[in-house]
């Protein structure tokens, strides 16, 4: 017996040649890349800058990344089907033609930007495992959830790019839902009197380093450079992403005040963990679960897999789009080493807090003044679509 | 196929191909260029020597209208052709009736006699005409006459195919409250005819097509022209034409040989026996390939959560088929994991559950020796095996052993000390929700990752469970089946479509058609915003 | 590729069963000694002179004597025959723990503890040692009950009950209905670590008395940093939570007890109060405004409540009662110096930068509460006079 009838359009490659990702994938890109680990240890850190303050300057940084998180669509959006690999050197070099100059500007820049989503992903699989492996898994050695977490990232980037938007558009209600049902319930210890004053004193300093680790609370959206020329623009498209970003201000602003609310800023500044302190204090009543902060960072592993996994996707993509050649899986199977030895570097949760405050200043380049300084180059150069021609044929029938 | 990144053929892959090419070679009929011979008696004894030890085979000599210069035989296989339409539709018209009424019309010359016997001699209802021997060989294996006329090198194919076969009846596997009874049989013929009694559309195509170099398997793609993508129709032609397996058995066989992942757990293919289920997916803009020899018609392209959905859903008014979708789903996530979830609180969470269950747990595992793994383990795969026990006993029997197997068997497992009795509750809980699945393939897919999440509960508790889950995600969205992505509905979502998924919107709101399969004609009814039945009664 | 990513589920489940040799954190649920209460006691003095501090004391249920529980054949007794009640000693909480883990065969399980007693002997020689090595333990939640015991803490373990079939569970039901049925503030551990943290509030936590096979509750253990100063009684305890808005407290027995039985019980429903803080003045002046809605359980005065003109009468009879008490336990507080009112708090929430410019320890103390009670009388149970009611003009 002899089987030869097979598919024959399965793609090697993971290329896509057509705008492959709907609008509101990409807001889900948006969206769960933002909710990851941040959420666990932002309203202690912002609390210790600004103490009843905190969720105001959470919103104001969420506020501040969304003014840079609209550069980068609209950067983006200007080069359709292309990563910042490729139109980066366009930008800042010739145009038309060979283009060296072009090229040796930008391969520093995309090289670090690479380099810095290495950072990010590695800081962010050593947190998540810090947190179980210090809450739920005690005897579990860190390495085993560092290994397994970076198993899924890597396992993702043996797939296309739309397997990717379709996960996470999958995966978005999955975390979004019991964030807000947590929000809801955690309302019940809630005191006024441990949010006022809305603005106790503090220093013009402190204000600005709070402001700054409210705006590093959303790292991450920068990944937009890679999977925004690959999205269907349509009018929905700026609206969907603007509101996916929205989405985790939300959230992290309810949290942290909740968590403001809940504890005192005095109390709050002395836990570890403020969010997963916050879901200890949780009475649903008539469950029959009891303590749901294991269920919770069950599913928040969720949320720091979108984290990880979209931005080491996105690292792998842009490494290819570097080198022109190759599966991503190659990449992912490079890089899997180097993330797993920068995740072991830092040695207690405390240099971890430091190493994740560096790569919060490090993201201010990568996220707000690289694309910003793109953005206005490529508009005064006229480089890439203009807006109105951004629009892919707007079709009732094929928007999906 | 971009061969970047991929080593060049090797030599093992270039001996197979050549393989492959010999075997082809082979398989092309020798009686292909053959044409049939003016004289009957030379043709006869081509067939005799083709059709050698065939003790089935009937060559009946006659004459035409009885005159000795008009020899013709006809050669058939006893069994396969209906021995009335020979007897009176050929037999009879073309010795007897001739010789009474058409006497002196009776043609001599080749040709005219050609035409006579096609136009007056024969009554029956089709008749071809064929050139070739092996056009001829095929027609009597398929059950049809062939009447061979001396003199003329055309041979007449005439429909008799009529050999037993079983009546429409209601079908076993997926059985519902409220729909019709009806259900496919074997005979590709009455399947299409049972789908074609319920669209009176001329726009419904059927291509027939034959598969499977010996066994010559009628296979018939339908599908509605307009409302089905022609590029998948396309695809299924193209698949199905490059299927060179030398038995098509069941419609099992297509499906494994078109299908899109092979490895995957999940059906990409959707088979039914319910030509209303059939019809339905025509009207949504699917292909649906019917198998002869098969009472399950296959369905693509295929999404995850159709799987889900039985035709009841929609039968039913929609407030109740949603809340059958709703337990549906929630009997889903149970039986996927329930016993590893039970493993996770029992092994690693115990803080998560109330301190008296706890403690009601702990007595009931005090006796047990095992870990909740093991325990777990081995409860499931007992339940498996008499699963399997009790769907390959006769009908009576089956029954007895889910008695024997559940009650007795669990009970004195739990006397004895071997299982928690709450072990006992979780596995029957599950194997009960894994049977709310309406589709087999669906809820193998289900029990089989049952095992895989377990070993990841007992590695890690809930955080394994989420791991193996979110695999199952990445893997459920990579899938696609027929180039619609197999999430559908969810991933890539649309309103529209959400309406038809986890639960169900009333009839008159689903105005369009789910749009993976479907993009040139995607409304179902009316524009207008009034409720169908409603606006009706306000005119009236 | 394709065939990469099916082997890639091979390696997984090889993976994964390699892995499963080395399952870290799988502990079966019979594998752990679950502690269901925890009791802290200062060890008495021992002859071998051993610096031990603390004498802690566990209980934990015996599985197979639990009904429902498999094995169980005719079991079901409640009380101490369901639980084991083991106790160590050592110079510090976690300690004392360890040396009680040397004489288990299975690891202690502090996930359900669901209740911590500490003797007052301990409380008032201050707790942080023991709240720091609790905050520390993840198995510890926080909405568990702390309360402190007038006298042997391990003495509320071993309590005698047929109700429920393990004790913890009986005292953990006495705490959790109180605070959901409103008569005792839902004071959690959670609170208490809040508290002790923050510079402006006092931690205060349920008071109990231990008898020989019984625990009542009786009021709050009120705490000045760590260190337990004093406590105040239920009815105390009610007129506090009147004035935090926490709920309705108790039924209040109004009048005087040995007045021949000329008294009114009265079933408070639903409190609403207004502070108000009077900040211009030296001291800071605050002031309650608290409006009761009360039912009547009983009433043997005799007054007939028929009359509107009564009700006037007896609901101010009850303000009047009630605002004594409420001062009593006001002035209790400013002596003990604990600020149970949380009227810090409030200050530096409305007045951050008077809170700023002040030392809350000291002004405490002096600060002039004045309190009104508001009570409307609801539901009277009976209309019409008894016989011992005389008519009044």
């Amino acid at each position: 017996m002899i089987k030869t009838a097979k598919n024959t359009s399965r793609s090697i490659d993971n290329a896509p040649e057509d705008k492959v990702i709907t609008p509101r994938q990409l807001g889900s890109i948006t969206a769960s890349t933002l909710l990851g680990v941040g959420i666990l240890t932002m309203s202690r850190n912002i609390a210790e800058a600004v103490d009843e303050a905190a969720w105001i300057v959470t919103l104001l940084g969420g506020l501040i990344a969304m003014f840079f998180f609209y550069i980068i669509i609209r950067l983006s959006f200007r080069f359709p089907l292309k990563t910042i690999a490729t139109y980066a050197p366009e930008i800042l070099g010739r145009s038309k033609g060979p283009n060296w100059l072009g090229k040796l500007l930008s391969f520093p820049l995309v090289i670090g930007l690479t380099a810095f989503w290495i950072l990010t992903v590695a800081i962010t699989l050593r947190s998540f495992g810090e947190v179980v492996v210090s809450s739920v898994l005690p005897n579990t050695p860190l390495e085993v959830i560092i290994i397994t977490m970076l198993f899924l990232a890597f396992f993702l980037t043996c797939f296309e790019i739309e397997v990717v938007a379709r996960v996470n558009e999958l995966i978005l209600p999955l975390i979004g839902l019991p964030l807000i049902a947590i929000t809801f319930f955690s309302v019940q210890k809630f005191k006024l009197e441990f949010i006022l004053p809305l603005w106790p004193h503090f220093s013009l300093k402190d204000f600005f380093a709070g402001i700054l680790l409210g705006s590093f609370a959303y790292i991450g959206y920068e990944i937009l450079m890679v999977y925004g020329g690959y999205t269907v623009v349509t009018r929905h498209t700026h609206f969907y992403n603007l509101l996916a970003f929205a989405f985790p201000v939300f959230i992290y602003t309810t949290i942290v005040l909740i968590s403001i609310g809940s504890f005192g800023v005095e109390e709050l500044k002395q836990i570890l963990w403020p969010t997963l302190e916050l879901i200890k204090i949780i009475e649903i009543p008539g469950v029959i679960f009891e303590r749901v902060e294991s269920a919770f960072l069950a599913i928040w592993m969720a949320a720091v897999f979108t984290t990880s996994a979209n931005i080491y996707y996105a690292a792998c993509f842009l490494t290819k789009k570097i080198v022109a050649s190759g599966p991503t899986y190659i990449y992912g199977l490079v890089y899997a080493p180097l993330v797993y030895w920068i995740a072991l570097q830092p040695q207690n949760v405390f240099s971890l807090f430091e190493w994740a405050k560096l790569t919060g200043y490090v993201s201010f380049v990568f996220s707000g003044l690289l694309p910003l300084l793109l953005y206005v180059l490529a508009r005064l150069r006229g480089i890439g679509l203009p807006p109105s021609a951004q629009y892919d044929q707007y079709d009732t029938n094929k928007e999906r | 196929m971009r061969r970047k990144w991929m080593k060049p053929l090797s030599v093992s892959e270039l001996r197979k191909k050549k393989m492959i090419e010999e075997y082809e070679k082979k398989q092309v009929e020798p009686y292909k260029e053959t044409k049939l011979h003016p004289h009957l008696d030379i043709n006869l004894n081509m067939l005799k020597d083709i059709f050698k030890d065939y003790g089935d085979l009937v060559i009946r000599p006659l004459l035409i209208g009885g005159y000795e210069e008009l020899r013709a035989a006809l050669v058939l296989i006893d069994g396969l052709a209906s021995a009335i339409v020979v007897d009176d539709f050929i037999l009879r018209s073309l010795t007897t009736n001739v010789d009474t009424r058409f006497k002196d019309h009776l043609p001599t010359d080749p040709e005219q006699l050609k035409e006579w016997v096609k136009e007056v001699g024969l009554t029956a209802a089709e008749v071809e005409e064929a050139e070739t021997l092996a056009d001829v060989i095929e027609a009597i294996l398929v059950g049809d006459s062939v009447l061979l006329l001396d003199q003329i090198n055309t041979a007449f194919v005439i429909d008799t195919k009529g050999w037993e076969q079983r009546g429409v009846s209601e079908p076993n596997n997926e059985q519902v409250i409220r729909g019709p009874r009806d259900g496919f049989t074997e005979t590709i013929r009455i399947n299409t005819a049972l789908i074609r009694r319920r669209i009176r559309d001329p726009q419904l195509k059927l291509l027939p097509m034959k598969l499977g170099t010996r066994t010559k398997t009628d296979i018939g793609i339908m599908y509605i022209e307009g409302l089905a993508e022609k590029s998948v129709v396309n695809e299924v032609k193209s698949r199905l034409n490059n299927i060179t397996f030398d038995g098509i058995l069941e419609s099992g066989y297509i499906e494994q040989l078109i299908e899109d992942h092979p490895w995957s757990p999940f059906p990409q293919v959707q088979y039914t026996e319910r030509p209303d289920k059939a019809v339905s997916h025509l009207l949504e803009g699917k292909v649906v390939i019917l198998v002869d020899g098969s009472p399950f018609v296959l369905v693509v392209p295929a999404i995850f959560i159709q799987f889900y959905h039985s035709p009841e859903d929609y039968y039913e008014r929609f407030l109740i088929g949603s809340l059958v979708r709703v337990v549906r789903f929630i009997s889903f996530i149970f039986a996927l994991s329930l016993p590893s979830l039970y493993i996770a609180f029992a092994s690693f969470h115990p803080e998560m559950i109330p301190t008296k269950l706890h403690v009601a747990m702990a007595a009931g595992r005090a006796t047990v020796p095992f870990a909740a793994i093991v325990e777990a383990f081995v409860m499931e795969v007992a339940v498996e095996i008499l699963r399997e026990a009790s769907v390959r006993l006769p009908g009576l029997i089956g029954p007895t052993i889910g008695i024997v197997g559940a009650l007795v068997v669990g009970e004195a497992a739990v006397r004895a000390g071997l299982v928690s009795p709450l072990m006992v509750i979780v596995v029957g809980l599950t194997t009960i929700c894994s049977f709310v699945i309406p589709n087999y393939s669906a809820a193998i897919a289900v029990r089989m990752l049952r095992f895989p999440l377990m070993i990841f509960a007992a590695m890690f508790g809930l955080y394994g469970i989420m791991f193996f889950a979110i695999i199952i995600i990445i893997h459920l969205c990579s899938l696609k089946s027929f180039h619609v992505p197999y999430m559908a509905g969810f991933t890539p979502s649309r309103f529209s479509d959400l309406k038809d998924t986890l639960f169900r919107a009333p009839l008159y709101d689903m105005k369009k058609r789910p749009t993976p399969f479907n993009l040139q004609n995607i409304f179902r009814q009316g524009t207008s915003n009034e409720r169908g039945g409603k606006q009706n009664d306000q005119n009236s | 590729m394709p065939c990469w990513r099916h082997f890639m589920g091979t390696i997984l489940i090889i993976l994964s069963l390699c892995m499963l040799a080395g399952c870290w954190d799988r502990q079966e649920l019979e594998e752990r000694v679950t502690v269901v209460a925890i009791a802290i006691d200062k060890t008495e003095e021992t002859a071998d002179g051993t610096q031990d501090k603390y004498t802690v004391t566990v209980q934990i249920p015996i599985p197979i004597k639990i009904v429902g529980g498999g094995g169980g054949e005719g079991g079901g007794e409640g009380g101490m025959d369901t639980v084991q009640v083991m106790s160590a000693t050592g110079f510090s909480f976690h300690h004392a723990l360890i040396n009680l883990q040397k004489r288990l065969n299975q690891e202690l399980f502090l996930g359900h503890v669901r209740v911590i007693l500490i003797s007052e002997e301990v409380a008032r020689e201050g707790v942080q040692d023991i709240i720091d090595s609790l905050r520390r333990d993840q198995q510890i939640r926080r909405l568990l009950w702390l309360a402190i015991t007038k006298n042997k803490a391990a003495d509320g373990l071993m309590i005698k009950t047929s109700i429920e079939q393990i004790p913890a569970d009986y005292l953990r039901a006495m705490f959790e209905n109180s605070s959901r049925h409103g008569t005792m503030p839902g004071y959690s551990i959670g609170d208490f670590y809040i508290a002790l943290s923050s510079p402006i509030l006092d931690p205060v936590t349920f008071y109990t008395e231990t008898g020989e096979t019984d625990i009542a509750l009786n009021g709050l253990a009120l705490f000045k940093k760590d260190k337990m100063v004093g406590s105040i009684n239920e009815e105390a305890t009610w007129r506090l939570m009147h004035l935090l808005n926490l709920g309705p407290g108790g039924q209040i027995l109004i009048g005087d007890k040995n007045n021949n039985g000329r008294h009114l019980i009265i079933e408070p429903h639903s409190v609403k109060t207004k502070t108000k803080l009077l900040t211009k003045e030296t001291p800071i002046k605050a002031h309650y405004k608290v409006r009761l809605e009360v039912d009547i359980v009983e009433n043997s005065t005799q007054y007939n409540l028929h009359y509107p003109k009564n009700i006037d009468i007896v609901s101010k009879l009850i303000a009047r009662q009630l605002e004594q008490e409420a001062k009593q336990m006001i002035h209790q507080l400013q002596q003990y110096g604990v600020d149970a009112l949380q009227l810090g708090l409030k200050l530096k929430a409305h007045h951050y930068d008077l809170w700023k410019k002040m030392n809350w320890d000291r002004e405490f103390p002096q600060v002039k509460i004045d309190v009104t009670y508001d009570v409307k009388i609801r539901r009277t149970g009976m209309s019409g006079k008894t016989r011992i009611q005389m008519p009044m003009e």
